[in-house]
């Protein structure tokens, strides 16, 4: 028999080495330096933010709930795969050690999150509640025993078939955890804590005791947080490079809906059809797009000057080219495509058409921004030009470029 | 009738010098359903390969109504359908969608698209899952859907690779019923499967493919004079001629 301690080691390597080589990758792309950036104005707006805040704000309760939060979804790291629900289920009774190790190795993990979240909020804390370090020092430490409490109690939840019958336990573990991190920010009596830690302990050693006695570990489940856990590292490890293996998730957005019914039913319209629908419900392409969108309106709005507008149509244009021109290769692993009896040069048109007309559109809110706050005038039409001509190169000169390597 | 596939002295594989395929020769032609029978491993599937468009013959050919692939690219493609072995879906489509795309691939008249989904939904009892993303069907479900969009074009050839797999017992029948009506308005079928007693039933021909060779082709009483098994069924030809190839 394969020993089952040495398989959890081998994935916990397994997976930071493959997150390190991710963490290099960002590291490169510039990320640290704009992180740098980020923590200088950061913390000079934080300062003025201090200064700014009324008196009056509920600083305890506001802390409370951030943490509260936070604990509330921490999780165990099991490392599960999916092919574990038939290997590994069989040894259900056998494998606590493989899920104790897990629980303290996410206990590290989740702690070293708590500590950055902990930074973050020290100068409010200092400013507000008090400026004693023991006082924050035994607060982490409460809330390191929050966390384990946490993950002990949600590993147990997850034996639980019904989903609305665990999300009414993590409204409550959300209401139990509010308590106590208020209990932290007002600085109770150590008493008055440690009775909450009793009571917590007690539901503990009786409730999620038996929970874990009565029902069986859904192996399904446990698998799905595992995905979930690692899906959020791809995600913004997605963000500076590409990652192949972040399995894309659908959305329907059943509102949205009715504008891909502008495609009309054509056999020439066949990729148009497929690739406007991947652009809005999968990869979250159409996501970035929005998120862009909504930047550089919020930059014309704030920004004013005619040569800094321009600059700045020019430049989201382009910056959202580059992210959905990735539809390309969309349905690259598909052979389902290639069987269509259509000329790969018209699937090829297919997506710049498809692309051209979202920058064009983007553009034109552009546009509208800059005459909302401005008033129609030459710069405006410059402005639209610079935007329609970007779209123009980067489409049918970039784009087709890329196509036909 | 008409011979609608016709696969030549065709040698093909996936390196020059370890063909798969060697001179594999036959036909299917219209109003026929012929079953394409071998082992794992006996080179069906690179023949259906071959046959679809995805592979280049090392020597021989493939012509579908007398057409090569290279000769023209769209009408070869747009003379048949296939349904894969596994599921091929688009996870950002619902099932209805599937439908629509592929007739708007193959140019299926818009009234004819919509008469035919809403009997294809019926037939295979999926009208509630209309509006659904694959993610939320079965395996069974997914082969479904395969097997309604290749049934949403009329081709004169259909390439139906092992389709019994995961569908539940109604569907199966809906799929043969259809596949036979489809038979008698003169398409040409040519069907890859593990099922014998099923091909058995609903095939007009065989080939049995070994090693990549066509060991033994024709009507069932062709193939029982031919190994000599009088009244033998398909499974014991097939087992029979697979089994001397290990003494």
């Amino acid at each position: 028999m394969i020993n089952i301690q040495s398989l959890w080691s081998k994935r916990v390597k397994e997976y930071w080495r493959m997150a390190i080589r991710y963490l290099r990758l960002i590291g490169n792309s510039g990320f640290l330096f704009t992180v740098y950036i980020l923590i200088v104005f950061g913390s000079y707006y934080y300062g003025i933010f201090l200064d700014e805040l009324p008196a009056s704000f509920p600083t305890e309760v506001f802390l409370a709930l951030v943490f509260a939060l936070f604990l509330s979804k921490v999780r165990v790291r099991t490392f599960l795969k999916e092919a574990d629900v038939v290997f590994l289920s069989p040894l259900e009774g056998k494998i606590d050690r493989y899920f104790r190790t897990s629980f303290f190795y996410s206990l590290a993990v989740q702690s070293a999150w708590l500590l950055l979240l902990t930074v973050i909020v020290t100068p409010m804390y200092a400013d507000r509640i008090t400026a004693n370090v023991g006082a924050l020092f035994a607060s982490f430490l409460a809330f390191v025993l929050l966390i384990a409490w946490n993950m002990y109690a949600s590993f147990n939840e997850q034996r639980l078939q019904e989903r609305g019958v665990q999300n009414i336990h993590l409204i409550l573990r959300f209401v139990a955890n509010v308590v106590m991190t208020l209990f932290v920010f007002h600085l109770v009596n150590v008493f008055v804590l440690a009775i909450g830690f009793i009571i917590l302990a007690l539901i503990t050693a009786t409730y999620y005791q038996r929970l874990g006695r009565n029902h069986s570990l859904k192996w399904d489940q446990l698998v799905e947080i595992e995905d979930q856990m690692l899906t959020m590292f791809y995600r913004i490890a997605n963000s500076f490079t590409d990652v192949p293996r972040l399995k894309t998730k659908v959305r329907a957005r059943k509102l949205l809906t009715p504008v891909l019914r502008l495609v009309p039913y054509a056999q020439q319209r066949t990729f148009h059809y497929l690739y406007s629908r991947a652009f809005l419900r999968s990869n979250d392409y159409f996501g970035i797009y929005m998120r862009l969108t909504i930047v550089g309106s919020l930059l014309l709005i704030w920004i004013q000057t005619d040569w800094a507008q321009w600059f700045i149509v020019v430049l989201f244009t382009y910056m959202t080219g580059l992210q959905i021109a990735t539809l390309y290769r969309h349905f690259h692993t598909n052979h389902q495509v290639d069987l269509y009896p259509i000329a790969k040069s018209e699937r090829q048109q297919a997506v710049q058409a498809v692309v051209f007309c979202l920058l064009l559109l983007q553009v034109a809110i552009f546009t509208v921004v800059i005459v909302s706050s401005h008033s129609i005038n030459l710069q405006m039409f410059i402005a639209f030009v610079l935007g329609v001509g970007t779209s123009g190169v980067f489409t049918y000169g970039w784009m087709r470029k890329k196509l036909l390597a | 009738m008409e011979e609608v596939l016709k696969v030549q002295t065709l040698k093909g594989g996936y390196q020059r010098n370890k063909p798969v395929l060697h001179e594999v020769d036959f036909s299917v032609s219209s109003s026929e359903i012929v079953g394409l029978i071998g082992l794992n491993g006996a080179g069906k599937s690179t023949t259906i390969k071959h046959i679809l468009g995805f592979m280049e013959p090392f020597s021989g050919n493939v012509t579908i109504q007398g057409r090569t692939f290279l000769n023209d690219p769209e009408t070869y493609r747009s003379s048949y359908t296939f349904i894969p072995e596994t599921p091929m879906l688009y996870e950002e489509l619902t099932l209805k969608e599937h439908l629509e795309l592929t007739a708007m691939a193959y140019g299926v008249a818009e009234d004819d698209y919509k008469k035919r989904s809403k009997k294809l939904l019926k037939e295979y009892r999926m009208e509630k899952m209309a509006n659904w993303f694959p993610s939320h069907f079965s395996k069974g479900m997914r082969q479904k859907v395969m097997i309604m969009c290749a049934f949403m074009v009329s081709p004169p050839l259909y390439v139906v690779d092992e389709p019994f797999v995961g569908l539940d017992p109604i569907g199966i029948k809906s799929f043969l019923d259809h596949i036979v009506s489809l038979k008698e308005r003169g398409a040409a079928v040519l069907m890859s499967t593990h099922i014998l007693a099923t091909a058995e039933r609903y095939c007009d021909r065989f080939i049995l493919l070994h090693d990549g060779e066509v060991v033994v082709s024709g009507t069932l009483a062709d193939l029982q004079a031919q190994t000599g098994l009088q009244g033998a069924s398909l499974d014991d030809i097939y087992v029979h001629v697979t089994k001397e190839d290990v003494r």
